[in-house]
């Protein structure tokens, strides 16, 4: 049975691109049913999905189908199923069923229905298909594609400016991601045993032995390289807030579940050959502090909903990277543990509070900036709810999914405080007490975009909004004429004999729903019952790393991180939920670091003077220089025409006689070659 | 001393021909059904007819050619179906007629290639009436490929030349067979006058190689080129006469493969031809004359290859190396300054002749010859199957145009969205670009050319294998030029009809062959790796009879030793007519050629190799050790040397005892050991 479902592992990518392969041939009949396909394609996945997870072990793989084979390199189609893949399966796949059922209801009377649902059955074709890899070379090229789902999805609806510029940004900065990554599969293949890029063979222990100590530095830096762009850490976090241009329903599966989590799976993956890069794990627990607490301090003061959801999202990767990056010494099996962990749960509760918040923009118009409405509780009663489950997960409210794995984060994070190579616990020691302050801001922002969606006054949005008149007047300053587009961010919606400020229709709630029971109690499954630990220990190469002789709940973690959500959510009521001056008062009193914030640090300034300008001056230079090299390449290029016209012409001139000669010549011209000059 | 050997003909020959077999007598169905039943019908209607009529005689040399191929691999259990005891399959490998034509995996893989290209060439055939002699036309075509076919197989050079011919002449005549234009005619004249003056050097050539070494097969060949002791690579350092004899016939390959500067006859004959045969000449010819140009060369000529594993010396790899140089820059550059069609095919085709004999010079060159000729062939496939798509474009014009400039292509591709963009796959794959077939195919190619560790030729294979890149860059231009015109000019003039399904056909099948082949390339290039290994080594059977000549006229070239010392010393197992026995051979020293194993490694190899499992490595030996009596072989008692332990299939029949087995193992274990100390 075991031996069946993994020789037929081939089908959870292959539902999905049948989905996406029926949408794209039949999209003229299918029309406003263009989900189907694509629903069932993913449901289908998910259930061999589900069925995998019972395979799942560390050494279980499909047949290998050969692929590639140029001398000496070798890259196979093989598929393999341990628990980390067989976890990530799952989790994409339910996520992702949810999220295309409820973006048949947002998206409908799309004009783009049809591509749309297309481009999401080849997401997931691919982030399946990047899971599954059981080699470097084909995950890079999975990661290639979702890179290029990710692309078209939040350029969908590319004649809105920002939507495009956005969409290049993302692939522009992934790019420099990518780059990291290819160099690192370069290097694996020249270093490692037979040359074989396999996870099997590169992560075994023989070969981790044989490996210089620079290689696995040079390596490990390298693949981390790739995964900041992926999963926007710092420096390389600037696409993912930006990337909120898509529609909403791609932000909730590729840009907070699924496909930024990538970079952090092909960190957990390699886990056996970071951990014996003890610098290189300190640098990631530091990039993932820093990014976490600024992302955090931006979404303090971002009034866009979607875009403090998106900074959240920044921030609790940075998470996830802290957990990957305190597996040093023992550690390192509790680290991923609760790194993948966090991910998992964090895949349930950011999805929904995307959706949630979709669900929002939808009733509101397309409206999506919080000044501009308030009090929706009455409204909305199951958006309402379904986002206080997800809020309360986030923020890591006790007994809550956030809680659990924020808390396994944590408690990594103070072991490996004890347990790091002398002199670099004090790292560890920063980077734990700036989480616990994240986790408290954490906790803040989210009961602020809370209290001041559903809380207050009733309102809604209005063209005569102050906030609306200016995005108007900006909209005109950048000559956009794609006035059927207007700011909103959907065409074609509320067409549909949709009305303002009233709850989405069923076919958006249930998913919701469905989100929010997962939200409140996957922690409490899968977290102190061990069921995840004991699933993720079934994957190549953990059962080698240290591991902690016994380690229990500490409830001095746990205490902290309870104090961090409960203060951080207080205040967030104190302060929001009945409109109370405060706020407004501390922004006076801080100006400067309000500014800040609500500007995002300026980075997208400084990253487009500093490393756009310098890169357009310098293809300005190279454009002068250009023009000489274009000469030269011209006459280069006239040369072969001219040989190939006027120079070889009289060669051919048909005179038969002409042409035995040539050939008399040729053979008498080889010998006199062959036996004097050779 | 001429062999003794008793080779009989027996059914088995027959059915490994039976696609050839087919084709021929298709051919003259196809002719007598022509001048009786349809003389009277118009010309068009009889081109129709004729034309099914013989698809369908193809059709049947498929089947066969599929059939033996699933024979092979024992698919749907045919092995035991077909095993009738007249057919005698246990004799593995066979060289039929006397050792002159092969008949092992590699014929077959190459019989069922060229049978799907004829196939796709008969229909773009239909698609206008260009000539009135339809019966001759598709008669000649069939022979034509039935010369092809037998080419591919030959193992022996008079049998290699007069398969040449069969193809050449019948494809002179159907260049000239569009009757209503001059351009046919002339070009098929050039052709014709060309191709014999090369036949008559090529027959020159072969003439003096045959007096060098007293035989014609092409082991035989070998044998008595291989040096006793040393590197077996010798080089023709001083050896003028040597020299001769391999240019001489460099020119008659060179001519059929259009090589610079045997080239000139191409672009003028592919002008004129009409379009199908253009795309005939272009593919199934230069298919069949590469074969049988790595057959004489990787095989017959081997030891002539290089002198100590360097390229710049004098040997052919050297001069192979020198004719792709000249042909990938000639065709590349004159491709560039052509605004005909055809014409620009014609010279990409030299160019391409070009890629593929840097191939050839690096599998004579390096140690992994069967590799290296299997990525040729895969480069060759896939060339034939772009380039009938190509010609059928040209096909395309000349039907609708009447005129076969690129520029006639303007706004195809708003007329035809769906075959322009196949146009476009083509030419990307002729071009090389990544993930089409062209592109693994120089892949897989100029990387087993660079595979090669060895310091010395690794340089200059480096160069060639940067001039070769250097031209791909060169060649995107004018198939770019084609595009332009399809994709970025608007259509002016008369508009091209709906292309039908006769010029479609080889369109969409050349796009699915570079698409298909280049997303999943490993199973084609199985194939050919795997099928390159019988075309590079004669199976056992044929060693005996030309290896005792080889012996013979070696031992008569050399300084000491009187031939018939040499002859003695033959080991039993491979000397038929010795009269000797299983025990003397065991007390017989070792093997004086160094060859010997090697070929029986190969055989035995051969027999293990592809999906038959053991009864054909014992069937290989049994074979061999016919002339000696097989019940000696039987009687003899089981020793650790595999050579003599052969256990028969009789042998297995009778239960033979269980050590026997074990030997039979034992030597397929030893097989390959023997094949990969191969220099």
């Amino acid at each position: 049975m075991s031996q069946f479902l993994a020789h037929n592992a081939w089908l959870v990518p292959f539902f999905p691109l049948l989905g996406s392969f029926i949408v794209v041939v039949a999209a003229k009949w299918l029309r406003e049913q263009s989900h189907l396909p694509i629903v069932a394609g993913i449901a289908l996945s998910f259930l061999v999905s589900f069925s995998l997870w019972m395979v799942a072990g560390p050494d279980v793989t499909s047949p290998a189908i050969e692929w590639l084979t140029i001398s000496g390199f070798n890259v196979p189609i093989q598929f393999r199923l341990d628990g980390l893949t067989t976890m990530m399966l799952a989790m994409v796949t339910f996520v992702a069923t949810l999220i295309a059922v409820f973006a048949s209801g947002y998206m409908a009377g799309d004009p783009g229905y049809p591509r749309f649902f297309a481009l999401i059955g080849l997401f997931v074709f691919s982030m399946t298909g990047l899971v599954l890899s059981n080699n470097y070379v084909l995950t890079y090229l999975f990661w290639e594609g979702v890179g290029v789902c990710s692309y078209m999805l939040v350029g969908f609806w590319h004649s809105k400016p920002s939507a495009a510029a956005a969409a290049k940004k993302a692939f522009l900065v992934n790019r420099i991601g990518d780059f990291g990554f290819a160099i690192a599969i370069f290097w694996l293949w020249s270093a490692s045993i037979n040359h074989d890029v396999s996870y099997g063979n590169v992560l075994s222990r023989e070969n981790l032995d044989q490996l210089g100590p620079a290689a696995i530095m040079g390596i490990s830096f390298l693949l981390f390289w790739g995964a900041t762009a992926k999963s926007a850490q710092v420096p390389l976090y600037v696409w993912l807030p930006d990337a909120m241009e898509g529609p909403t329903p791609v932000s909730a599966l590729i840009h907070a579940a699924t496909m930024v989590t990538a970079g952090v799976y092909l960190i957990a993956r390699s886990t056996p050959l970071l951990v014996r890069a003890h610098e290189v794990q300190a640098l990631v627990a530091v990039i993932g502090c820093l990014t976490a607490l600024l992302s955090a301090t931006i979404a303090l003061t971002q009034t866009d909903l979607k875009r403090v959801m998106a900074y959240s999202t920044v921030s609790q990767l940075g998470f996830m990277f802290m957990g990957l990056g305190a597996g040093v010494n023992n550690v390192a099996q509790l680290a991923v543990f609760a790194a993948m962990f966090h991910l998992f749960t964090h895949a349930f509760f950011k999805a929904l509070l995307f959706l949630a918040s979709g669900s929002v923009m939808h009733a509101m118009g397309n409206v999506i900036d919080m000044r501009r409405f308030s009090g929706l509780r009455h409204r909305l009663p199951i958006t309402h709810l379904t986002f206080a489950a997800g809020g309360l997960a986030l923020a890591g409210f006790p007994l809550t999914a956030g809680f659990w794995s924020k808390d396994e984060i944590l408690l990594a994070l103070k072991h490996a405080a004890h347990q790091a190579e002398p002199g670099w616990g004090g790292i560890y020691v920063a980077v734990y007490w700036i989480a616990v302050l994240t986790a408290f801001m954490t906790a803040f922002y989210t009961g602020r975009a809370y209290f001041l969606t559903f809380w207050g006054p009733e309102k809604l949005p209005s063209p005569q909004d102050p906030e609306a008149l200016a995005e108007a007047v900006d909209e005109v300053d950048h000559g956009s004429s794609h006035t059927e587009h207007d700011h909103g961010h959907d065409a074609g919606h509320g067409h549909d004999g949709h009305h303002v400020g009233q709850e989405s229709p069923p076919i958006m709630t249930y998913p919701l729903m469905i989100l929010a029971v997962c939200a409140l109690i996957v922690g409490l499954i899968f977290g102190p019952t061990g069921l995840f630990e004991h699933h993720l220990h079934l994957t190549l190469g953990y059962e080698h790393l240290g591991h902690l002789e016994a380690h229990g709940a500490d409830w001095l973690v746990m205490l902290m991180g309870s104090l961090a959500a409960i203060l951080g959510l207080g205040l967030s009521y104190l302060f929001y939920a009945h409109r109370s001056p405060i706020p407004a008062q501390l922004a006076e009193r801080l100006r400067p670091l309000y500014l800040a914030s609500y500007n995002k640090f300026w980075i997208d300034e400084i990253y487009e003077k500093a490393v756009v300008g310098t890169t357009l001056l310098l293809a300005e230079i190279s454009a002068i220089f250009d023009m000489v090299i274009d000469a030269i390449v011209r006459g280069i290029a006239y040369l072969p025409r001219w040989l190939g016209g006027a120079g070889l012409a009289p060669f051919q001139n048909g005179l038969v006689q002409f042409y035995a000669g040539v050939t008399a010549m040729g053979v008498a011209f080889l010998l006199i070659i062959v036996l004097f000059w050779l | 001393m001429p062999p003794t050997a008793a080779f009989t003909i027996n059914f088995r020959d027959f059915y490994v021909l039976a696609p050839e077999i087919v084709l021929a007598l298709w051919g003259l169905v196809v002719l007598l059904y022509d001048v009786g039943w349809l003389r009277k019908l118009p010309n068009a209607s009889r081109q129709q007819k004729l034309g099914w009529i013989t698809l369908l005689g193809v059709f049947g040399a498929l089947i066969a050619a599929i059939h033996a191929l699933m024979v092979r691999f024992n698919l749907y259990g045919m092995q035991e179906l077909f095993n009738p005891a007249w057919m005698d399959f246990d004799r593995p490998e066979p060289v039929i007629f006397w050792g002159t034509l092969a008949g092992d995996l590699f014929t077959e893989t190459i019989n069922l290639f060229l049978i799907l290209m004829l196939l796709v060439a008969i229909r773009l055939s239909m698609a206008w009436s260009f000539t009135d002699s339809w019966g001759e036309y598709f008669a000649l075509i069939l022979w034509s490929t039935v010369g092809m076919m037998l080419l591919a197989a030959a193992e022996e050079l008079l049998t290699l030349f007069l398969t040449l011919e069969t193809m050449t002449i019948c494809l002179y005549l159907c260049t000239s067979f569009e009757k209503n234009k001059r351009r046919s005619a002339e070009g098929g004249l050039k052709y014709f006058v060309y191709g014999s003056v090369s036949s008559a050097l090529f027959l020159f050539g072969l003439s003096l190689l045959y007096g060098l070494t007293g035989t014609t097969e092409l082991y035989a060949i070998k044998m008595v080129f291989t040096p006793e002791t040393g590197d077996s690579h010798i080089g023709l350092a001083g050896n003028v006469s040597g020299m001769t004899a391999l240019l001489l016939m460099l020119v008659g390959f060179g001519f059929k493969v259009a090589a610079v500067p045997f080239h000139q006859w191409a672009p003028d004959a592919y002008e004129g031809a009409p379009a199908p045969v253009t795309a005939w000449i272009a593919t199934g010819s230069k298919v069949a004359s590469f074969v049988a140009l790595m057959k004489v060369l990787l095989l017959g000529l081997a030891p002539w290859s290089n002198h100590m594993r360097d390229v710049a010396t004098p040997g052919w790899v050297g001069v192979v190396a020198a004719l792709a140089a000249a042909s990938m820059t000639f065709g590349n550059l004159a491709a560039l300054a052509q605004r005909n069609l055809k014409r620009m095919l014609a010279y990409s085709s030299i160019a391409h002749a070009g890629y593929m004999l840097v191939g050839v010079a690096a599998a004579g060159y390096s140690s992994r010859h069967s590799e290296s000729a299997g990525s040729v062939l895969y480069y060759l496939i896939i060339y034939g199957f772009t380039n009938l798509g190509a010609f059928a474009v040209a096909a395309w014009l000349a039907r609708d145009k009447d005129s076969d400039d690129i520029s006639d292509l303007n706004g195809l591709g708003f007329q035809y969205p769906g075959l322009a963009v196949c146009i476009l796959l083509l030419m990307l794959s002729l071009i090389g670009m990544p993930p089409l077939a062209g592109f693994f195919g120089k892949l897989y190619m100029f990387m087993e050319a660079l595979n090669e560790k060895n310091p010395e030729g690794r340089l200059t294979m480096l160069w060639l294998v940067g001039l070769g890149l250097l031209n791909s860059v060169v060649s995107a231009f004018y198939y770019v030029r084609v595009l332009k015109a399809m994709f970025l000019r608007p259509a002016e003039g008369t508009v091209v009809a709906p292309a039908g399904p006769a010029i479609a056909l080889p369109i969409v099948v050349g796009t699915v062959v570079a698409l298909g082949f280049g997303i999943y390339p490993a199973p084609l290039v199985d194939l050919m790796k795997s099928a390159a290994v019988p075309m590079l080594d004669v199976s056992g059977e044929l060693i005996g009879s030309s290896l005792e000549r080889a012996m013979w006229n070696r031992a008569r070239r050399a300084p000491t030793g009187p031939p018939t010392d040499v002859k003695l010393e033959l080991p039993a197992s491979v000397a038929p007519q010795a009269g000797s026995t299983a025990p003397q051979a065991e007390s017989t020293p070792p093997p004086l050629l160094p060859g010997t194993g090697k070929g029986q490694g190969a055989a035995s190899k051969k027999g293990g190799g592809m999906g038959k499992g053991a009864g054909k490595g014992a069937g290989a030996l049994k074979k061999k050790g016919q002339g000696k009596g097989q019940d000696a072989s039987k009687d003899a008692p089981p020793s650790d040397q595999p050579k003599t332990d052969s256990p028969t299939k009789d042998a297995e029949k009778t239960e033979a005892p269980k050590k026997n087995e074990s030997g039979s193992d034992d030597l397929k274990k030893a097989a390959p050991k023997a094949d990969a100390a191969k220099p």
